[in-house]
């Protein structure tokens, strides 16, 4: 905004907007300054609609074209004197050198017309050949342009004529005429302003170089530094102003028979730009304003409007420095004066008009504004260096409080009709400002305050937008902006994190505080974010810097449906990684899926585990990356268990490890019927069983195997004991012995007695035991208790056993393991 | 009963115990004396060597031993002497595997009786060695004959005599007695 240049700014709208009842922002709201030397064609019309979610211009938009050098009243009438028709590239004029050119603008034009847009063109900088000749070759008063010292600051040479400027006249009949009714772009809407920044000292309208050798004929200020002062600037630009819209209005024809008059041209003011209370190097919007329209400074004289304009420009930058504040907060400079809220200083400019505009009816443009020079992600004073995400939110948040004051005065608002980002494209040149392309060229990628602008246009075009405030709920730290579409003025609410609750806030610059709010979600179920993301809100929901908006449902009128399915898959079980048979969603339109788990993820056992996948079509113009989720259940796996057929055993062998060897694919217990120790009855293919308890219960269910063994008979002809033991100890821990005598000879032995039993040389109780008759092949069971004093567990001892039976003994000796 | 009768009823014995490599056995146990032959009173010491008939070690770690009659029998050495485990394949050093004890006084009768020793124990898998399994490993007969002490068997000579003799010329003795104790014996 401080850029010593005149500048020719093209806006192109759509329409002005319909004060409809709910005064739905349009998309011609959201305005994209161009800077560019190489603006060809409908660049960067076509390449703004690369921006993911915005919505070219054959539906809706387009913003501003502003231009440095390139477009301005210099650069097209840089022709020959010699030359002096206007039928050729360059209008002639009497006075000039060099060449010139429509070719540049015209290309602009006819972008804006092809996508059936409207226009701004700013007029601005003088050429040098029309300034008074003390100034010419100066670059006190003159910079380069496409020529020497081609472009000046100051007026046209013959502004206090009585008639007021002839070759202003000339040159604004000429324009007019260029694109007016007899033109080929009669029909594209066009918003002129008469120049631009006219508030900058340094700037276009020139007051502050001076001196006493060489006077000042030419002042733009009636205050500089809160004193006023006596000079004619202001009334000599509204000089200018008032040949511009009464030409624009009433113009006849020029020499060639073109006509002037243009039904479709809307005459801004000049625009302005400043701090909202200014300093003596920087004059204050409202001060300058205010003087501009005084009347007793001058008589402008147009009609219908008394201040010849049909619209009120200004620029809203938020730039003093690297101290940048928020969009709705505020930093005082002595140095360059009081800046923000963003809405103040719109506030300001509504009502400096007001001293005219007395209805509040006129629209306001915001026809440059940002967060000024370079980036605040590379600035190095900035609070938040290094991190892109302050230039989104910071984009999203200035973007949202401005279309909160679309809406007239008498329906809340503040009539503002457009606000353009400065700039598209000058990423890389050696003046960057409002930087959202990460290169200068017209393929560069977007920042991410690229993609921020996108969305936060769609989220805000076609729908009304509340004056943004801070919030009730969850609370003022946060700040909010109800969005309404189909009838309901909050369908969605815009909501980011602030910090700070004072008027205005100081908002935190720290990228990682969020907050948390619980959404209601049977009012807003799902939100996106500035990267387009849209997601299902699963509460509390965690909210920073970026604003998001919370909305019902997955299809918000801004968003096409990509169609995103997703069935339930069929089961599957544990061990089977997810693969193309799970992981199907399918979409009605092309892109990527990205499924969470990924391909190849084993899922552990259970049912209603959540997948989900995000989709990111192709055309990311037109439809949202979506995430839908879906459920899978998981069946526990089955173990496999081994268990080959033990070797055939003598009749009388207890059953142990070397016949329970079952065996399983994972890790687990296993449990034997019937269980170890057990003496099985002699015949051949006795069933063994097992069932087998996974130590990973989760994901594997229980197993169990069968098997059979041999038990081969007795080949003792008499009575033959044999004895074998288990051990474990009881809740009191005494060890309990249990022993199996079984008869493995041919007869039976009759009044079976156990007379001694022994660990160690320790009795155990009780004893002597009578046990009965033992039928060949066959056993039975008995118990014999040792102290708990008898040894620690895992101790190896001896069990010895003595017995007898009718006509004999037997005795038993065996290792063991105390338990 | 002459000692020579005595063995020749052992051997006849013998032939009817179990073969030393049961059925179905891991072990083969081959005693030094199959059969003993004691006194009242006398402990019989039964040695030998045990043979590992799988690829894989045996667990020893158990044992059986079943006599009928009158005697006292104790497997308790064979812990103190056999081996933990035998590899595969491989025989054992003799050791003393069981004692048996006759009864004194034994009530008789006298003679030959059979019984049979048992190891219990496992082949070990691959969780080796294991003291806890009890599979039978194999089993083996022996047999111990129980004889009297020498003056008793002259004594039961003289009275075998002495009746074979009274009943044919009224054995003096015998009619002593009838005469001290005024009736029949």
């Amino acid at each position: 905004m401080t850029r010593n240049r005149v500048v020719l700014s093209l806006l192109l709208f759509l329409s002005t907007g319909a004060w409809a009842q709910t005064n739905p922002v349009p998309f011609s709201f959201f305005g994209m300054s161009s800077d560019s030397e190489s603006l060809t064609g409908d660049y960067p019309l076509n390449t703004l609609c690369q921006v993911p979610g915005y919505v070219c211009p054959s539906t809706g938009t387009i913003g501003t074209l502003g231009h440095t050098d390139n477009f301005q009243w210099a650069y097209i009438e840089e022709c020959s004197p010699a030359n002096t028709d206007d039928s050729g590239p360059c209008y002639k004029f009497p006075i000039g050198t060099g060449s010139s050119t429509w070719t540049g603008l015209d290309n602009a034009v006819k972008a804006a017309q092809a996508k059936g847009v409207a226009v701004v063109i700013t007029l601005g900088l003088t050429p040098s050949w029309a300034i008074n000749t003390r100034y010419q070759g100066s670059s006190t008063y003159c910079k380069n342009a496409r020529g020497t010292l081609d472009q000046c600051y100051m007026p046209p040479d013959d502004i206090d004529n009585p008639g007021g400027s002839q070759i202003w006249t000339t040159f604004v009949q000429t324009l007019l005429a260029h694109y007016g009714p007899s033109s080929p772009y009669a029909a594209v809407k066009k918003y002129y302003e008469p120049w631009n920044e006219a508030s900058n000292l340094s700037g276009s309208w020139y007051l502050a170089k001076c001196t006493a050798a060489a006077p000042c004929a030419f002042y733009s200020h009636q205050y500089q530094g809160g004193v006023q002062v006596t000079d004619r600037g202001a009334s000599r630009l509204a000089s200018l102003a008032q040949i511009l819209y009464t030409q624009a209005k009433s113009g006849g024809l020029t020499s060639t028979n073109k006509v002037i008059a243009d039904p479709n041209a809307i005459i801004s003011t000049p625009s302005v730009a400043g701090p909202r209370s200014g300093t003596n190097t920087n004059t204050a919007t409202p001060d300058w304003l205010t003087n501009y329209y005084l009347p007793a400074a001058h008589a402008m004289g147009c009609s219908p409007s008394p201040i010849c304009a049909d619209t009120v420009s200004y620029h809203g930058y938020l730039n003093p420095g690297n101290q940048r504040p928020w969009p709705e907060g505020q930093v005082v400079s002595a140095s360059t004066g009081t800046w923000g809220p963003a809405t103040g200083q719109l506030s300001d400019v509504r009502t400096a008009v007001a001293v005219y505009d007395t209805g509040n009816s006129l629209p306001i443009l915001n026809t440059e504004g940002g967060w000024g020079k370079g980036d605040l992600t590379s600035n190095t004073v900035s609070p938040c260096n290094n991190a892109p995400v302050c230039d989104t939110a910071w984009l999203a948040r200035y973007y949202i409080l401005l279309a909160g004051q679309y809406a007239p005065v008498s329906g809340g608002g503040q009539g503002l009709q457009l606000t353009s980002w400065y700039q598209w494209e000058n990423a890389g040149g050696s003046n960057p400002w409002g930087t959202i392309k990460a290169g200068s060229t017209n393929t560069s990628p977007l920042t991410a305050a690229g993609v921020a602008y996108g969305w936060v246009s769609k989220w805000l075009s076609g729908n009304s937008v509340s004056p943004a405030a801070p919030a009730t709920n969850p609370g003022p730290a946060f700040w909010q902006a109800n969005i309404g579409w189909g009838g309901n003025p909050a369908a969605g609410v815009i909501i980011w994190y602030c910090g700070d609750t004072g008027a205005p806030p100081n908002c935190t610059w720290d990228t990682t505080v969020t907050q948390t709010y619980a959404v209601d979600t049977t009012q807003y179920d799902h939100y996106q974010d500035l990267a387009g993301h849209l997601q299902s809100i699963s509460t509390p929901l965690a909210i920073g810097m970026s604003p998001v908006i919370l909305f019902k449902g997955t299809s918000p009128p801004w968003l096409l449906n990509p169609g995103v399915t997703w069935p339930k898959p069929a089961g599957i079980t544990y061990n089977t990684p997810l693969g193309s048979s799970q992981l199907n969603a399918t979409a009605s339109v092309p892109g990527t899926f990205t499924y969470t788990p990924p391909s190849g993820t084993v899922l552990s056992a259970g049912a209603g585990q959540t997948l989900s996948v995000l989709f990111t079509p192709n055309d990311t113009n037109n439809y949202a990356p979506t995430t839908v989720t879906t459920t899978i259940d998981v069946q526990k796996a089955t173990p496999t268990v081994t268990w080959p057929k033990p070797a055939p055993i003598i009749y009388g062998s207890a059953l142990g490890s070397t016949q329970l060897d079952a065996t399983a694919n994972v890790s687990g217990a296993f449990s034997y019927t019937p269980p170890a120790g057990t003496v099985l009855p002699a015949g051949n293919g006795q069933t063994l069983s097992v069932i087998f308890t996974p130590a990973d219960s989760t994901d594997y269910t229980q197993a169990s195997a069968t098997t059979t063994i041999d038990v081969a008979t007795a080949s003792v002809t008499g009575p033959n004991l044999i004895v074998t033991k288990t051990t474990n100890r009881d809740g009191s821990g005494q060890v309990v012995v249990t022993l199996t005598i079984a008869n493995s000879g041919g007869t039976p032995a009759q009044n079976v007695a156990l007379t001694a039993v022994k660990i160690g040389s320790t009795a155990g109780t009780p004893l002597p035991q009578a046990l009965g008759g033992i039928k060949a092949a066959s056993s039975l069971h008995t118990t014999v208790i040792f102290p708990s004093s008898i040894g620690v567990s895992g101790a190896a001892s001896v069990l010895t056993v003595s017995g007898s039976f009718t006509g004999g003994t037997f005795s038993s000796s065996s290792r063991i393991t105390l338990p | 009963m002459t000692r020579s009768i005595g063995i020749s009823l052992i051997l006849a014995s013998l032939s009817l115990l179990p073969a030393a490599t049961a059925r179905a056995a891991s072990i083969s146990i081959a005693f030094d004396e199959p059969a003993l032959q004691g006194l009242p009173g006398q402990t019989l010491t039964f040695t030998g060597t045990i043979t590992n008939l799988e690829a894989a070690p045996a667990d020893l770690n158990g044992c059986d031993v079943n006599l009928p009659g009158n005697f006292v029998v104790d497997c308790t050495a064979f812990f103190a002497n056999a081996p933990l485990s035998l590899g595969g394949g491989a025989t054992s050093t003799d050791f003393t595997m069981f004692t048996i004890t006759v009864d004194s006084p034994f009530p008789g009768p006298f003679g030959l009786q059979s019984g049979n020793f048992t190891v219990l124990g496992g082949i070990e898998g691959a969780g080796g060695y294991d003291p806890s399994t009890q599979n039978v490993l194999g089993e083996a007969g022996f047999s111990v004959e129980s004889v009297p002490e020498p003056r008793s068997s002259s004594l039961l000579a003289l009275s075998l005599g002495c009746i074979l003799w009274m009943r044919s010329s009224r054995c003096g003795l015998g009619n002593r007695i009838k005469r001290i104790t005024g009736g029949e014996l």
